[in-house]
């Protein structure tokens, strides 16, 4: 009996790796390139440091018997799995194949990518997952079913310890919309993706809207009308550079700092320009993002969800190097009142900043949450208690900006004293009370407003009125008389002041003494 | 495979032979009498996405471009009205003010164009997506 030589054996393993490489073959690959997608090789690959990436699982391939599929099979089957590094730093990675029975998740594609999501809690590193998947596989049943389910429970098991990154690069309908829902991060690629849970036709059928598959899931739905995607990507390049440039913000895990970058960007800066930015007029709105390019080291802002909730800014930026959350109200948009979308956006990042080690800062200019039945109706006390709720728990340094308005449950809710905020800063431009002075005024002086005989002399008692509240209350120093509010600053000297008390925070403890409980009771 | 599927037109007098292909989900190669047309069907949705985007949410600041008009992204009370029929505006020029949650929002222009109709006068209330100005 002739054994195989070396030579033999190892030209044996090198074919097998080429044959790998081409997934559901070249016909394939060339229709991915033909809908201006990558591959899910060449995206591991423009993604991860050069030459890092390990593969494992490739010779995988699936046990199905049922519908001819025992004809149709392929190493990998459909997903490519792995690790490597981003500018040095581990990561796990896996990459739906959407070449091979359009990336669908079968069996073994679900084991081989609940082995690598267990790999990454191990090692306490980011997971990656790049969406290009039709669903489940039908072919495979229940089995398919089963491994979903098995992946969205280690996605429940790694929440709140590594980060979770999903990107959406193709199609993602069904039951693979969970996993991606699950995560931290979920980036979306414009165009060639779209992710629902039922499809047009479905939709068709079954209630008879007429709607294409972009207006329905693709990546601008999402990012502006659903908010279940953090960015709408230009194509495959942006969304895997974008992915990097998170990551620069995040710990490898909770247990972990993120990374200091410095960027040369002095810590003392302070700009002129920022004083002239708040208008001293409380009805005259200005764009906040200005505010934050002012403060933040140059260039650092990384807006999340611009396009979701614009009356309310959130993102990584980075002060002195230090990463850290923003979460900013816009006057721009709806006088950068809370509503239910802009306080499910605040509380939610509030809480992927603590999970993560990452300082809270947040600016305030808000008159208060949005009236009306709409809102209401939609359930804004149970949406806007989420924003009173994460704050409350968060134990991450918070720190607090009050540049102009800040009435009623607006003041409380964004991140006060009294919600552990350690330390607020104000503007000279703040007002901070129960309401603004138009409203105070019919309401503590409604009995001298009733006297008027005219609508002239209505308006001149309010306009008076207000003024004296306007003088008396709408200003920091109350707040600050009471210690509510640390000190009250300029508007330039907001950088330096942040910068030194991060500092003097960076060793933060949480001493508020919390009971023992399974867990919290979020109102959802 | 991508699948192709072929029509013959006839408008008028005029008759015209279309080859439909599509080359993945939304690209389509359009043939028409041996002219290659590359069709990307988002592009073709964008603008109504966009004037989706006026009419749910929050909204942005000043209203999307819907064809030919300029319309409201938040409901408020139109304050002052700065520009008239006839005005030539360049995009970032201030067309009205908004009082919203009294707020003085200033409504800018989104495109380069002739004012052709203001469909609102100081006062007035509206709602998000109402028309606010009509180009030309």
């Amino acid at each position: 009996m002739a054994f195989q030589t070396l030579p033999e054996k190892f030209k044996e393993l090198t074919d097998l790796k080429e044959k790998k490489k081409l997934g559901g073959g070249k016909e394939a690959i060339d229709k991915q390139h033909a809908g201006g997608k990558l591959t899910a090789r060449e995206r591991i690959e423009k993604l991860l440091d050069p030459g890092s990436f390990v593969e494992i699982d490739e010779f995988v391939v699936h046990r199905c018997f049922d519908f001819g599929m025992e004809k149709r099979k392929v190493f990998g089957d459909g997903v490519v799995t792995g690790y490597g590094t981003i500018n040095g730093r581990t990561v796990f990675v896996y990459a739906q194949d959407f070449t091979f029975i359009g990336g669908s998740l079968g069996e073994m594609q679900e084991k081989k990518i609940t082995k690598v999501q267990d790999m990454a809690l191990k090692a306490g590193c980011p997971i990656i997952a790049l969406n290009d998947s039709g669903g489940a596989r039908i072919q495979e049943g229940v089995n398919s079913l089963a491994g979903g389910g098995d992946i969205f429970f280690r996605n429940v098991m790694s929440s709140g310890v590594i980060p979770q990154i999903t990107a959406i690069m193709g199609p993602c309908a069904g039951i693979a919309v969970y996993s991606p829902a699950l995560a931290d991060f979920i980036f979306m690629v414009k165009k060639t993706s779209y992710m629902f849970i039922t499809g047009p036709k479905v939709v068709k059928a079954a209630i008879g809207e007429d709607v294409t598959f972009e207006q329905l899931g693709g990546a601008e739905a999402h990012a502006k009308f659903s908010g279940n995607i953090h960015l709408a990507c230009e194509n495959d390049e942006d969304c895997l550079k974008q992915i990097k440039t998170l990551l620069s913000y995040l710990p490898s895990n909770n247990m972990d700092d993120a990374p200091i970058i410095e960027c040369g960007d002095p810590p003392d800066r302070m700009d002129e320009a920022l004083n002239e930015v708040v208008p001293a007029d409380p009805k005259k709105p200005y764009d906040v993002h200005d505010v934050i390019n002012y403060v933040f080291d140059k260039g650092s802002f990384f807006e999340l969800q611009p396009m979701y909730a614009p009356n309310a800014v959130i993102g990584f930026a980075r002060l002195n190097g230090r990463s850290v959350g923003v979460i900013a109200d816009q006057p721009m948009v709806y006088a950068g009142c809370l509503d239910i979308d802009s306080s499910d956006k605040i509380a939610r990042f509030i809480r992927t900043c603590d999970a993560f080690n990452i300082p809270l800062i947040t600016f305030v200019d808000v008159p208060g949450y949005l009236p009306g039945t709409k809102q209401e109706h939609g359930g804004v006390i149970r949406h806007g208690a989420k924003v009173i709720y994460a704050y409350c728990e968060a134990t991450v340094p918070k720190l607090t900006v009050i540049m102009r308005k800040s009435y009623g449950g607006g003041y409380i809710a964004m991140c006060s004293r009294h919600l552990g905020a350690d330390v607020v800063f104000a503007w000279p431009t703040a007002e901070i009370a129960v309401m603004g002075p138009e409203g105070a005024v019919e309401i503590i002086h409604r009995n001298e407003l009733m006297k008027a005989k005219s609508p002239e002399e209505v308006k001149e008692i309010t306009n008076r009125l207000a003024a004296e509240y306007r003088n008396k209350f709408a200003n920091p120093y109350i707040a600050a008389n009471m210690g509510y509010v640390d000190t009250v600053i300029l508007p330039n000297e907001t950088r330096p002041m942040l910068i030194k008390t991060l500092e003097a925070l960076s060793t933060k403890r949480d001493l508020q003494v919390r009971p023992p409980k399974r867990h919290g009771n979020i109102p959802l | 495979m991508a699948k192709t599927s072929k029509f013959q037109l006839s408008l008028g007098n005029v008759h015209y032979s279309v080859d439909i292909t599509e080359r993945a989900y939304g690209l389509y190669d359009v043939k028409v009498n041996d002219e290659l047309f590359k069709i990307n069907i988002a592009d073709l949705l964008s603008p109504s996405l966009q004037a989706a985007g006026t009419a749910g949410g929050a909204g942005g600041a000043s209203g999307a471009p819907a064809a030919g008009n300029l319309c409201a992204a938040m409901p408020g009370t139109v304050m002052t009205v700065k520009c008239k029929p006839g005005d030539e505006v360049k995009p970032g020029d201030v067309l009205l003010t908004l009082e919203t949650m009294k707020m003085e929002n200033p409504i800018k222009s989104n495109r380069a164009g002739k004012v052709k109709e203001i469909k609102v006068s100081p006062g007035k209330f509206v709602n998000v997506g109402e028309t606010l100005i009509v180009f030309e």
